[in-house]
């Protein structure tokens, strides 16, 4: 069996949290933090996750703020927004510019999120591969 | 130019105060004319006067010696008593002929006349007096008196009144007193002709100052309308200005009113749908953990429990489906390049009347089975149809229909909206999307809704048309252009 995929999770509420870790315990590895600068010290020494979702209203920073710092030092991981918020005109860019590869909604779907995250990754891997390849 | 005006307005008073003092010289010499006349008519009663009372004077001293009655004595001496100014004249005032004549005055030479008249008037009276004497029996003596004394004379006296020298002397009293009357009359005639000619020249000067005047103005009349007509020219221009200003103080004013109702609106749906899709996420984790865990370790009641599951699944969905709705409302971006499924829309603003649909209102949906995406603004597009629908909601009677039908015409969409609700008033459906018009009572609606539809459906360069029957419904139709 391969590795379960790391991900990380950055909420401050403590319900979602908790249930997010029990929905997706199945999938993968989650991880949780409170807040940003909780998160970017869990990635400090959790270099193997590979996602990272974040809420976008937390106290300290917010999730693309956070999610910005996040990429300066981890350019190769898969960043996520989950918000009970509609898409802001800060998030469109964010999709835009691929600072974040999809916003998901709370109520979340789970097959949806897992869906995104099983594309992303193995499209990564199939470059891997082609690149290898070459 | 003011000064002009000024210099304008000085002149023509000028002139009417000219004009003014003439026409009061003219009156004031008219009147010296009529005193003129008058004098004139005095003076020559008066040399009349003088004449016929010394033919009276001959005719009762003649009397007198011819029939010895003592009453043409007494005749004579009254008569020189009023010619003397000692006795009344008949309209009681006592005043000698010469002093009337001196106080309506005349010239000189007429007084040398006068004088004369009165001398040799005087003479002849002398003469006269001499044959009343001599009827008495008294003479003049060598001393001029009346000292000699002899019998009455009566032939004497009659010799006296009726030979030549008396005629003679008659004649040179008649004559300066026809010279008098005749110079008086030309002197006068003279004045009255003079002042004539004084008055035409007046009347002339009145008639050129007039006329002048009448120029002048005529002129400051063209100079004046023509500033005027640059003036009201200015003032339709200024007042059309105005008018722009106001309308885009109008519009300035609605685009005020209704962004800081959707900024307000925005704002609220934003934290109220991120305070309830929260806990909304409570309830699916909740549930997606339950749902794990039946599966993993089985349930006693399986149909009950997945009946549970499915209920609190379809809550959340249903409720997660409002919130969502609601955003699309107060999206806050002026884009008109999202893609709007027209259905959709149709279908949040469906679910954000349901509560005043419910139990009082049939509706029915008639859609084309082709779903329509529009290029626009999702939010405003929302607004369009929502407020479509909450004016027909708002004229339904107690049990109302309402028909929502889309329909695809060759690149437009229409989306017809039926009720049978009170209708419009054929004289305010011109009127109906005009800012501020509203049937509502005060306080209801600000008359901004249609207003702001129609300039919505505008901007996503579609039409909006209204058919209504009294009494009987409304049908609005929708034309948007498909991307």
């Amino acid at each position: 069996m391969i590795d379960r995929v790391k991900l990380l999770y950055v909420e401050d509420e403590p319900i979602n949290r908790k249930l997010f870790q029990l929905i997706f315990d199945k999938d993968y590895e989650v991880l949780t933090a409170e807040e940003g600068v909780q998160g970017l010290s869990v990635l400090e020494k959790e270099q193997d996750i590979t996602v990272v979702i974040s809420d976008m209203n937390m106290p300290i920073m917010n999730g693309i703020t956070f999610i910005n710092k996040a990429k300066e030092k981890f350019p190769e991981k898969k960043f996520y927004i989950l918000t009970a918020y509609m898409i802001s005109e800060e998030i469109q860019s964010a999709l835009a510019t691929g600072l974040i590869l999809k916003c998901f909604g709370k109520p979340f779907n789970r097959n949806e999120i897992v869906a995104a995250i099983e594309q992303d990754i193995n499209s990564n891997s199939l470059e891997k591969n082609n690149l290898s390849n070459n | 130019m003011g000064r002009l005006h000024q210099m304008f307005f000085i002149l023509i008073a000028g002139m009417l105060a000219l004009s003014g003092c003439l026409a009061f010289s003219i009156f004031r010499d008219a009147s010296k004319l009529r005193q003129l006349e008058s004098t004139r008519y005095k003076l020559f009663s008066m040399g009349e006067e003088l004449k016929a009372s010394s033919e009276n004077l001959t005719n009762y001293c003649r009397s007198f010696v011819l029939t010895r009655e003592r009453v043409w004595e007494q005749k004579y001496f009254d008569l020189l008593d009023v010619r003397n100014g000692v006795k009344p004249w008949p309209n009681g005032h006592a005043i000698s002929l010469k002093d009337s004549l001196l106080k309506l005055g005349i010239s000189k030479q007429e007084f040398v006349k006068l004088m004369f008249a009165e001398d040799k008037s005087n003479e002849l009276v002398a003469t006269e007096k001499r044959a009343f004497n001599a009827m008495r029996g008294l003479f003049t003596g060598s001393n001029k008196q009346f000292s000699i004394k002899g019998a009455p004379d009566t032939l004497m006296a009659r010799r006296i009144l009726f030979d030549k020298s008396y005629m003679a002397a008659k004649k040179t009293i008649m004559d300066p007193i026809d010279d008098f009357r005749g110079m008086m009359n030309n002197r006068i005639s003279a004045e009255i002709k003079q002042q004539e000619v004084q008055n035409d020249m007046l009347m002339k000067l009145i008639l050129l100052t007039l006329f002048s005047g009448a120029l002048l103005s005529f002129y400051v009349i063209l100079v004046l309308r023509k500033k005027i007509i640059v003036q009201l020219f200015d003032l339709e221009k200024s007042n059309q200005e105005l008018e722009l200003t106001l309308q885009d103080l109008k519009k300035t004013q609605l685009k005020l009113v209704k962004s800081a109702k959707m900024a307000s609106l925005g704002t609220l749906t934003a934290g109220v749908s991120h305070e309830i899709n929260n806990p909304l996420n409570y309830i699916m984790g909740a549930y997606l953990g339950l749902s794990n865990y039946f599966e993993n370790y089985g349930s006693q009641e399986e149909s009950i429990t997945n009946l549970l599951l499915n209920s609190m699944k379809a809550g959340v969905d249903k409720a997660a489906q409002i919130v969502k709705g609601l955003n699309q409302f107060s999206r806050d971006n002026s884009r008109f390049d999202e893609d709007c499924d027209i259905h959709s829309i149709l279908d949040n603003c469906l679910i954000m009347h349901a509560s005043q649909l419910k139990h009082k209102t049939e509706v029915k949906k008639d859609y084309c089975l082709e779903d329509f995406v529009v290029k626009g603004n999702v939010g405003k597009l929302h607004q369009v149809f929502a407020n479509v629908l909450s004016n027909a909601i708002y004229a339904l009677p107690e049990q109302g229909k309402i028909c929502i039908a889309t329909r695809k015409e060759t690149q437009n969409v229409k989306v017809i909206i039926t009720d049978n609700g009170c209708g419009i008033q054929t004289e305010h459906l011109s009127q109906i999307t005009d800012p501020f018009f509203t049937t509502k009572p005060p306080g209801e609606g600000a008359g901004l809704g249609l207003y702001i539809t129609s300039s919505i459906i505008d901007k996503h360069l579609g039409q909006i048309e209204f058919e209504s029957t009294l009494h009987a419904g409304t049908k609005v139709i929708i034309t948007l252009p498909i991307a």
